[in-house]
């Protein structure tokens, strides 16, 4: 939990099973932040499927449009590997601001 | 913690087959003997995959399947089908209702297992 | 017993449930009282014979079932119109899959040559009446792989089925080697240095794809399985958060592997998604050290060899070949509304559930009649148990009862009041111990259902062997007895409806003379009462010709030329051992094949068996059976000294003989008068043999019993100690068997006592002074 990022960014915790079920939920929680400086709490992911990657690269890009801090702060091990396995390393999932 | 699975079949065989294989695997085995106790079933008891028959009295898999993934809780729940046809229409007609996958019958252990294996999480 | 052997049991019984279903359905088709559910339950049930045979590797049985399942599709799809003709085919077919499954069993192979030639007729009339040429028989024997029926292969008309051979092959010892937690794949480095070959494989899935929850995941990590693996996201058609739709798919992968694993075995892992997502599987190289890296993601055309998964050529082109199935509704239907005999009883589950049978068994003698759609109304669980678990509950359950009768009695003699705590407590034990007992027993009741299902087939050969058209009509299948009574039933059942057909029924020409319907109606039915089963099979013929039947008793010496008989007496002449033989019987018009066997076996159980008959309407046998360990209500009365119970269901009222209602009749027979009506007067004391003198007239105490075949009499006893439950013991276990008595039970205070059997005490007195009969049979 070193990157404190700027001043008082979001914590969006991140649910332990983020499935099918689970895409448009994250996609309403995350626009309801926008606008505003947001670190992601992966600690307690269990299972991250392919439609909630989506919605979480895509606010990144998002935030990245708009200039504003976006990062992974603590994250399972499962949800480590989940990103790995879908080909993305976790620090190209920050996007720090401009 | 084990995954549990939720077998529907009305064939007793069946159920014990599918039942002893799975316990073998290491998996916890619920068992219904068609589709609407199958969602009685559900009403209660967890499930990481579901494997179901299609032929089957009272509410066919075809039926079963709709009714499952009609309930939010269970949209993203794989859900296997048990077909003794290499029938493209019936595979496609179980898809179409929701079905993740399906098992050829006569299965082995292994085919069994594989098939799990590729939809559950 | 090893896990498999206990499946392949379940199996079988299961089959034998099948088969039932499968007839039932095929006989109600030919009723007309078919609809599209039990042409669909016909189909199930041959369908999941041969997906359990399959499992077992059960080729002879798989192959037969295969035949058959397809004519029921082609019907089932209404391409095939069910007619009389092809009814009877399939009615002929089950018989001949009963038997493969016996074969199966292990017991007596199935004739080759039939279930060639079955085989051949269903192929015919699926085929649309072109029948194939004759095929010699295929060799018998093990055959290791599918075999498609002999000409149907060309015709394109038949489904393959893919028939791997052994299935169920578990090693004991093995652990569950299988994951327990799906583990993650080891994620490959990214430069992959590898020896295997290097495939590139490109994967963009629909939103389809998550629809039927698959994930990707799950086949990425399923692809990691295979071998070093190297992931590149291609996200570049990703939108903006507010631009997205949550559930659409919009990012596809790259992927390298380096894999000893195949093209099949890398295509395997996407067979469910396919059609739901584009895929490329391409061979980059042999043995390719430096792996290049992924290439982006452009061209996801399908290519020209783009690999069908899993699948082989061969099943390949069964598939192609397959036809086209029709599928069942695809919601719950609603019970039809026709008046079809098995229409289900949708709402009625209660009536399969045990303690309602077995209130039934107690007394309230109501036939407990199931139809065949109801078996499968309400799944319930199971548990398998041995049967000397439950034989020694059911005998400690006994103790129990009686040990509660005898607290009971003891605390009434201790002078406790009736209204004391301790009495009403007792009272509480009681109703307890009494719902334990029901249930108990209710472990061992069985549906006569096992034994009427093998009926169908017997009518149906026996009215081939005779020429005859006989309709079988069952009722009340569901009727639960003790499960060693069931397995007794088959034999006397089988003889009496062998009898009847043979014997009861006219030719069809007969029939059709005497303004009958052609074909001959056999009912076989089951039903409680009185504490007891009650069985008949009736058939609409002839009845008996009493003047034969009589005539032949003279001639054999069974009765004297001016013996005076009712209807009733002359007809249950067929059961006296010596009346008749089977050759002698066939130029009589009524019954008599070993009779006198039947009725033994019968007895053997505990059991009566009478024929009634009407001339030109039919005649009736009925058989009346224990129910074996059945609690009994009865009225416990005292006669001659000993201690008795009269089952309270056979009494219809007490009453105290007036010296005036007395008629004699002979030295010892005497009848009263019960208002309009005189019956015979029998001193139970007397006709047991406790006592030698008759009690005086206006001694004593009558009741007015009413036996199963439907005589009426008044019991004259001693005196009357009251109303009891009791537990029956069976008499021929502790000591021979006496007649008049049915069986034992112990009282509350440790004293035997003896059960009365009505019916035979009624016949007894009546065999003893025939000279009443006439009176009798005015009478009755």
């Amino acid at each position: 939990m070193e990157s404190r990022i700027q001043d008082k960014a979001e914590t969006l915790r991140l649910p332990p099973i983020l499935d099918l079920k689970a895409a448009a939920p994250l996609r309403e929680q995350l626009l309801g932040l926008r606008g505003k400086p947001v670190e992601l709490d992966g600690a307690e992911v269990q299972r991250l499927g392919g439609l909630c990657l989506q919605v979480l690269l895509s606010a990144r890009d998002s935030w990245h449009n708009d200039g504003l801090p976006f990062s992974l702060g603590a994250a399972s091990e499962a949800f480590d590997q989940s990103l790995s396995l879908f080909g993305v390393h976790a620090d190209e999932f920050q996007s720090s601001g401009v | 913690m084990s995954m549990t699975i939720l077998t529907v079949d009305d064939s007793r065989t069946m159920r014990d087959m599918l039942k002893m294989s799975l316990l073998r695997a290491g998996f916890t085995v619920v068992q219904a003997e068609d589709g609407v106790h199958g969602l009685e079933v559900l009403q209660e008891q967890h499930a990481d995959v579901i494997i179901t028959d299609i032929n089957m009295p009272r509410m066919d898999g075809f039926g079963f399947i709709e009714g499952v993934r009609g309930k939010d809780a269970f949209k993203a729940t794989p859900i296997l089908v048990l077909t003794t046809e290499g029938d493209p229409e019936k595979k496609a007609r179980a898809k179409q209702a929701g079905a993740s996958g399906w098992i050829v019958k006569p299965f082995n252990p292994e085919k069994l297992i594989d098939a799990i294996r590729r939809v559950a999480a | 017993m090893d896990p498999f052997e206990e499946i392949k049991d379940t199996f079988f019984q299961e089959c034998d449930e099948q088969l039932s279903e499968l007839e039932a359905g095929l006989q109600a088709m030919k009723d007309g009282a078919g609809d599209d559910d039990t042409v669909n339950a016909v189909f199930r049930a041959v369908h999941s014979i041969k997906g359990g045979a399959g499992a077992f590797g059960l080729e002879d049985l798989v192959r037969f079932a295969h035949t058959f399942e397809s004519v029921l599709d082609e019907v089932r799809g209404g391409r095939l119109a069910a007619d009389a003709d092809l009814l009877n085919l399939m009615l002929t077919s089950s018989d001949m899959l009963s038997d493969h499954v016996r074969a199966a069993r292990g017991g007596e192979p199935a004739d080759p040559e039939r279930s060639q030639s079955l085989v051949q007729q269903l192929d015919a009339r699926r085929l649309g009446g072109a029948a194939p040429a004759p095929q010699p028989a295929p060799a018998q024997g093990s055959r290791p792989g599918p075999v498609l029926t002999p000409g149907v292969s060309e015709d394109g008309g038949i489904e393959g089925f893919d028939f791997t051979p052994v299935v169920m092959a578990f090693d004991v010892d093995d652990e569950a080697s299988q994951t327990e937690e799906p583990e993650l794949p080891i994620l490959a480095e990214p430069e992959v240095a590898d020896a295997r070959p290097s495939w590139q494989i490109s994967f963009r899935p629909k939103a389809a794809l998550y629809a039927s929850a698959n994930e990707p995941a799950v086949l990425l990590r399923e692809l990691g399985r295979l071998g070093e693996m190297s992931v590149r996201l291609e996200a570049g058609a990703l939108p903006l958060l507010e631009d997205m739709e949550p559930e659409e798919s919009y990012l596809a992968w790259s992927i390298q592997l380096a894999t000893e694993a195949g093209r099949d075995e890398i295509a395997e892992i996407f067979e469910f998604v396919e059609d739901d997502c584009d895929l490329g599987i391409t061979l980059i190289g042999e043995a390719s050290g430096e792996a290049e890296a992924a290439e982006p993601i452009e061209a996801f055309e399908p290519e020209g060899e783009f690999p069908a998964p899993e699948a082989a050529p061969d099943v390949e082109a069964l598939i192609a070949m397959a036809q086209a199935m029709s599928e069942p509704e695809l919601h719950v239907e609603e019970p039809a509304p026709q008046p079809a005999p098995a229409a289900a009883l949708p709402a009625a589950p209660a009536a399969e559930q045990p303690a309602a049978a077995e209130k039934e068994a107690g007394g309230a003698a109501k036939a407990a009649t199931q139809q065949s759609a109801q078996q499968s109304a309400q799944p319930t669980q199971t548990i398998r148990v041995e049967l000397e678990r439950v034989d020694r509950l059911i005998d400690l359950v006994g103790e129990l009862v009686i040990n509660q009768a005898m607290l009971a009695q003891r605390v009434f003699e201790s002078g406790a009041a009736r209204n004391s705590d301790v009495a009403l407590g007792l009272d509480d034990l009681e109703h307890l111990t009494r719902d334990i007992q029901e249930s108990v027993m209710a472990i061992r009741a069985q549906p006569v259902r096992s034994v009427f299902q093998r009926m169908p087939r017997l009518v149906r050969e026996c009215a081939a062997m005779t020429g005859k058209q006989v309709r079988l009509e069952m009722e009340g299948e569901g009727t639960e007895v003790d499960k060693t009574v069931v397995e007794r039933l088959s034999e006397p059942i089988t003889h009496m409806i062998r009898n009847a057909i043979d014997h009861g029924l006219e030719s069809t020409a007969d029939r059709v003379a005497a303004g009958k319907a052609e074909e001959g109606v056999v009912t076989l039915s089951a039903r409680h009462r009185s504490g007891r089963i009650v069985i008949e099979v009736a058939d609409d013929g002839k009845g008996i010709n009493r003047k034969v039947v009589r005539q032949k008793a003279i001639e054999k010496g069974l009765i004297e030329p001016d013996q005076q008989l009712s209807d009733e007496e002359t007809d249950n002449l067929i059961f006296l051992p010596g009346f008749s033989t089977a050759n002698e019987i066939s130029d009589l018009s009524g019954r008599g094949v070993g009779m006198d066997v039947v009725r033994r076996s019968i007895q053997s159980l505990g059991g009566r068996i009478w024929i009634t008959s009407r001339p030109g309407y039919g005649s009736t046998f009925t058989m009346s059976l224990p129910l074996t360990l059945a609690v009994l209500d009865g009225m416990v009365v005292t006669a001659g000294g000993q201690t008795l119970v009269t089952p309270l269901a056979t009494i219809l009222e007490t009453l105290q003989p007036k010296q005036a209602d007395l008629r004699r009749l002979g030295p010892n027979s005497w009848v009263i008068a019960i208002r309009d009506t005189y019956v015979p007067l029998i001193d139970v004391g007397c006709v047991l043999g406790y006592r030698d003198q008759p009690l005086r007239p206006g001694e004593g105490v009558a009741l007015l019993i009413e036996a199963e075949g439907g005589g009426r009499a008044a019991f004259l006893v001693d005196a009357i100690q009251g109303q009891r439950q009791v537990v029956i013991k069976s008499l021929e276990q502790n000591y021979r068997k006496v007649e008049g008595i049915a069986a034992a039970t112990i009282l509350g205070d440790g004293r035997v006592a003896l059960i009365l059997d009505v019916d035979a005490i009624l016949a007894k007195r009546k065999h003893d002074a025939p000279q009443t009969n006439t009176l009798m049979a005015a009478v009755g």
